[in-house]
């Protein structure tokens, strides 16, 4: 037998499901038959870009391979489910250092709201009644506790671990790690809620006024304030994927502002009574709003389409976090619950009964562990499998030192995205702006003796994406719809004329405008 | 010229010296007469000696001059006079005159066109290397750089070497023998230089006067005969040539064709051959009597004719046939009535229309396969109901319930109070009116009372609403359109604007393109270290401190050591060479078709 030892370097394969994700989409057309680029030269050079662009999407891909973490999950044994597990149960079993993430702070300051950093490392609570601590909760190094003497609403970690935002009876503060006031920002009255934009670097707040302010903290700048005319501002949360804040009202709309209209970008009726909580996925595909009627939804958030998933719990949620792989913990009074999606529902995962009532609850990032502030305590709950493994150093590290916080602090100032570019939609500003310059193209029509240039205007991404967004399939939709509505009123008619007889017996008094305050089952028979 | 010749004689007998100047005189009146300007081309050589085998300077009149055979006849009968007449006859039958040369502006542009087309010729060498380096990625200047290629250590230092006394001796005893073969082989290829270039002068020298005599030989044919069939030949040499060129070097012909196309139009634009000179009118009103005549104008119309045609593929003819024949055949199976020859029997149209029912099946299931609507997607999906812990009702002592706490509760009871009230049909309203808002109106441009009776209760009129009220298109898309319970507000965000795009760079001409090529992230937090840096290359680097030289020949030069050669060019097998041929005839056909 001859064998040759010779083999070519190969190097490994990537599956093509990876190469799907890192694939920017279609390339510039430089087919002879239909190409638009009629110079031969730049052609050649556009070509040879294209392979730079093609092997950049296999090296991102293979990049994959050094992501070497892995998330794990609880499974239980036969005969078992992972819900009736109990935290000291999971403390128990697992190594000491997972197990010494687990703890209780018994605290008397009031409800406490609670924050991580973006990388996880360092935890600020806010007791309402005026306690302030921040600390590295890996080590329990505390690195400043403070008593504010005003009552405290939200808590907010800056930028970095060394300044955090509290939001005070009247005004915002701004304190750095030892505790020392660095600002008072008297613009931001009564607030609220705190929200912290990292890539634009903006302070968000929602006022008991009902106003919205956003201010750059990297140059002490108040970029805009609007009245929402909202009311109260009780629930606000940011989408992580294009900065844009959501906030909850009494009406149960979900509506999206940014700083630069005075208008929402967008409003979703997610409930019919108020929204009690909301909460948007790491990734900012999926929001999950809850309702005082005691129903949770999970929403589409990118195509502002849904609800994907309607549940009804037993208890209203009060709060909704979700984990960076997905998971999400719902708080009912005292009970937290963690559900984790599979492919077409959620599936409860973890429970937790809290010796008090819930008023803050928060994933920590890049770790799996469920932070919890409480009226009278605040807690880690160890929730496998909820933390992403695989950090990125550069985007936000967990074991950053003192001179690679500085640089890092550097580097996104010089990446800061501009206030302007916040909008619905992230890669806006990778498009060209079409109607200005077809009005462009068209006034050179106008001049004598300038030939209009000849453009394709048709944009490279269509609003109806992968799935087809004819005319037809919308019809069949709205057909479809009306159907199922046609037939859902023909059942309620039928069993309206079966109720009805039994009840014309009784005879109901009418109180007028009065009526909605009457139990249900009477209300509806004076209607 | 009896006269003449008397009087001549006088002259010889009186005044012979005069005769030159007097000539001389001739010459200076004639040509104060302005008939003719230009002089008659003269030959004229400077020489010192004087003799008569020597050109002469003018003024001295052919009939002057003393001819060879005018000695000749003084010479006797004589045998050796004989036999000299003899000799003298041969040599004149022998002279052979040199033939006039060209005029000096046609040698000038005979010259330069050589000389341009040896120039382009010569340019030619620079074309690869100029498109490598327009179309390379990033180019390195200094571009000529020496290898960097690292010695191994133990040749590094075996140059450090110390020479001991006996090698420095040696060193100095030997001859340097690299010099010599450096300097032979410089020899060799100077003087291959030599021979070379003395060649290529030759040779554009033998091209140069083999194009003149051509020219001038040609020019001096006046039989229009000749010139008609020259240029049929040409004609005909053209499309021999096309044709060979057509299944060798396609691109060629294909300019060839272009050119050809140019002809015909420039026929086509001119009046040439088409009866309307004045030649042609001239001869019209003799061409009712002379046959002869109009012979000749029938043929210059069909040599416009034959030219303003267009040229016809033998292939197309060929395919028409082949097209053709189905038909023919089929009306031939029926010969006796031609007119139920298209009439098909029962059973095939049983066949046809089965076929036809399965197609349509078939795309009637192709069809529905892509829509696949799930209607449970679309319908309101049921609530489902978690099974969820009871929360215990804890307060957290009195003093954890201050004024806030309150508040909240009392809110939750209004919410609650509120519950049944109609937000869906309240946010409908909202959406509706946004809808409304976000539509543009039509404009009324109509003035009241303008060309009407003005005052309460009057109509405008339908032409006045025809023609001044602009109408805006209605039903504009909206993205919330068919998302149920959402309002978008389309607002254009006139600050992220700011920042976008809204012209095309120069080679793009397609929005498309344009996004497309910035599609793909530069930053390293986005793609690996490897690819950041390649995608943010600069086109051009220089070194700082290295002079950078204008490129010489030496570039060109082909290295021969083999690590250096990474171009290998493709061979066209025969495959690729049909392909390009057909693509090259399809371009033609559709040539042909748009003319």
């Amino acid at each position: 037998m001859k064998t040759t030892d010779y083999r070519p370097r190969k190097r490994v394969r990537i599956s093509k499901k990876k190469l799907a994700k890192y694939n920017k989409g279609e390339g510039i057309d430089l087919k002879e038959n239909s190409t638009r680029i009629k110079n031969e030269v730049i052609r050649q050079k556009l070509k040879k870009k294209e392979v730079v662009f093609n092997k950049t999407v296999k090296d991102t891909a293979r990049t994959e391979l050094l992501l070497t973490g892995d998330y794990g999950c609880l499974e239980a044994d036969c005969g078992e489910v992972t819900i009736q597990y109990k935290q000291k149960q999971i403390v128990d079993n697992v190594d000491i250092t997972a197990a010494a993430k687990r703890f209780t702070l018994n605290l008397e300051f009031g409800p406490y709201y609670i924050n991580y950093t973006r990388n996880g490392r360092h935890l600020v609570l806010g007791g309402r009644k005026g306690h302030v601590a921040a600390l590295d909760w890996v080590t329990k190094k505390l690195a400043c506790e403070i008593n504010v003497m005003e009552s405290i609403h939200d808590v907010s970690w800056l930028h970095i671990e060394t300044m955090f935002a509290v939001a005070q009876k009247d005004w915002v503060f701004i304190y750095d790690n030892q505790g020392i006031e660095l600002h008072c920002l008297k613009p931001m009255y009564k607030v609220t809620k705190l929200e912290f934009l990292p890539y634009h670097f903006l302070l968000a707040s929602g006022s008991k006024e009902g106003y919205l302010a956003w201010l750059d903290v990297s140059i002490g700048k108040f970029v805009n304030s609007f009245y929402s005319k909202l009311g109260k501002i009780a629930v606000m949360t940011q989408n992580p994927s294009n900065a844009v804040l959501c906030v909850g009202d009494t009406k149960g709309v979900v509506s999206m502002w940014s700083p630069n209209s005075k208008d929402p970008l967008a409003k979703m009726l997610c409930h019919t009574q108020t929204v009690a909580a909301c909460a948007v996925h790491p990734y900012g595909t999926y929001m999950a709003t809850s309702c005082l009627d005691r129903s949770v939804k999970i929403w589409d958030i990118r195509q502002l389409a849904g609800p994907m998933h309607s549940y009804y719990v037993r208890a209203p949620v009060q709060h909704l976090s979700y984990s960076q792989t997905g998971q999400l913990a719902m708080a009912m009074g005292n009970v937290v619950e963690v559900y984790r999606s599979s492919t077409d529902e959620m599936k409860p995962y973890m429970r937790h009964r809290a010796d008090w009532t819930v008023t803050s609850m928060q994933f920590c990032p890049y770790e799996d562990i469920l932070g919890i502030g409480s009226t009278r305590e605040v807690s880690s709950l160890l929730i496998p499998g909820s933390g992403e493994p695989n950090f990125d150093g550069l985007e936000s590290n967990p074991f950053q030192t003192k001179s690679q916080r500085r640089e890092a602090e550097v580097k996104a100032l010089l990446d800061k995205i501009q206030s302007e570019l916040i909008c619905l939609d992230p890669v806006a500003i990778a498009e060209v702006d079409t109607p200005t310059f077809k009005n462009k193209i068209e006034a050179t029509k106008d001049i004598l003796y300038v030939k209009p240039k000849n453009i394709d205007f048709k944009p490279r991404r269509t609003k109806a994406k992968g799935k087809g967004g004819t005319a037809k399939v919308i019809k069949t939709k709205k057909i479809l719809k009306e159907l199922s509505r046609k037939e859902t009123i023909d059942m309620l008619r039928q069993t309206d004329t079966s109720r009805s007889d039994t009840r014309k017996t009784e005879p109901q008094k009418n109180y007028g405008i009065l009526n909605r305050f009457l139990p249900k089952s009477n209300k509806k028979a004076t209607r | 010229m009896v006269m003449s010749t008397d009087y001549l004689e006088e002259l010889d007998d009186t005044e012979k010296d005069v005769s030159e100047s007097h000539s001389k005189l001739l010459e200076a009146v004639s040509q104060l007469d302005k008939g003719q300007r230009v002089k008659k081309a003269e030959r004229s050589e400077p020489t010192l000696e004087v003799s008569e085998f020597h050109l002469v300077k003018s003024g001295i009149c052919d009939r002057d001059a003393v001819h060879v055979h005018d000695l000749a006849k003084t010479l006797g009968q004589k045998s050796h006079h004989h036999e000299i007449t003899k000799n003298l006859q041969a040599i004149k039958r022998k002279i052979q005159v040199l033939p006039k040369p060209l005029e000096k502006p046609a040698a000038d542009r005979i010259k330069r066109i050589v000389g341009f087309k040896n120039t382009k010729q010569e340019l030619k060498k620079w074309n690869a290397i100029i498109t490598k380096n327009r179309t390379a990625e990033s180019l390195h200047f200094p571009l000529k750089q020496s290898s960097i290629k690292l010695d191994s250590s133990t040749e590094f230092v075996k140059r450090f070497r110390l020479q001991s006394d006996l090698e420095k001796e040696l060193a100095a005893l030997e001859p340097q023998k690299d010099n010599i073969e450096e300097k032979s082989d410089e020899f060799s290829l100077t003087l291959k230089e030599i021979i070379m270039k003395r060649k290529e002068a030759a040779r554009i020298r033998a091209q140069q006067s083999y194009r003149e005599a051509k020219a001038h030989r040609q020019n001096k044919i006046k039989s229009k005969k000749f010139h008609r069939v020259q240029r049929k030949e040409k004609i005909k040499l053209q499309l021999k040539e096309f044709e060979e060129l057509q299944k060798t070097n396609p691109e060629a012909a294909l300019e060839k064709l272009d050119q050809l196309d140019k002809t015909r139009a420039e026929e086509r634009m001119t009046l040439r051959h088409k009866n309307t000179g004045r030649w042609a009118k001239s001869k019209q009103i003799r061409a009712k009597y002379d046959k002869e005549t109009r012979k000749e104008l029938a043929q210059q119309l069909s040599v416009g004719r034959e030219l303003t045609q267009k040229f016809k593929k033998s292939n197309d003819s060929e395919e028409e046939d082949v097209g053709d024949d189905t038909p023919m055949q089929f009306l031939t199976s029926d010969k006796e009535n031609p007119w139920i020859g298209n009439v098909k029997t029962e059973s095939e149209i049983d066949q046809f229309v089965k076929s036809y029912r399965k197609y349509w099946d078939d795309q009637n299931k192709k069809s529905n396969a892509k829509v696949e609507i799930d209607p449970n997607k679309y319908i309101n999906i049921k609530p489902k109901h978690l099974n969820t812990d009871l929360p215990i009702d804890i307060t957290g002592g009195d003093d954890v319930l201050d004024d806030s706490e309150d508040e909240e509760k009392r809110r939750n009871v209004v919410s609650e109070a509120f519950a049944d009230d109609d937000v869906v049909e309240e946010f409908r309203k909202e959406k509706e009116e946004e809808v409304k808002k976000a539509q543009p109106k039509d404009i009324d441009l109509t003035l009241p009372g303008w060309g009407n009776w003005g005052g309460k209760n009057i109509k405008v009129s339908k032409r006045k609403k025809r023609r001044f009220i602009l109408k805006m298109p209605k039903d504009l898309p909206r993205r919330d359109e068919n998302k149920g319970d959402v309002i978008i507000f389309e607002e254009d965000n006139p600050k992220i604007k700011e920042h976008q795009v809204n012209e095309l760079p120069y080679p793009f001409s397609s929005v498309k393109d344009y996004e497309a090529s910035i599609r793909m992230p530069i930053g390293r937090n986005f793609v690996s270290e490897n690819s950041h840096r390649k995608l943010i290359e600069p086109s051009v680097k220089t070194h700082m401190g290295k002079v950078i030289e204008p490129m010489n020949e030496d570039i060109l030069v082909k290295k021969n050591d083999k690590e250096n050669r990474k171009f290998i060019p493709k061979r066209i097998n025969k495959k690729q060479k049909i392909k390009r041929i057909k693509t090259i005839e399809r371009i033609k056909t559709n040539k042909q078709a748009i003319k």
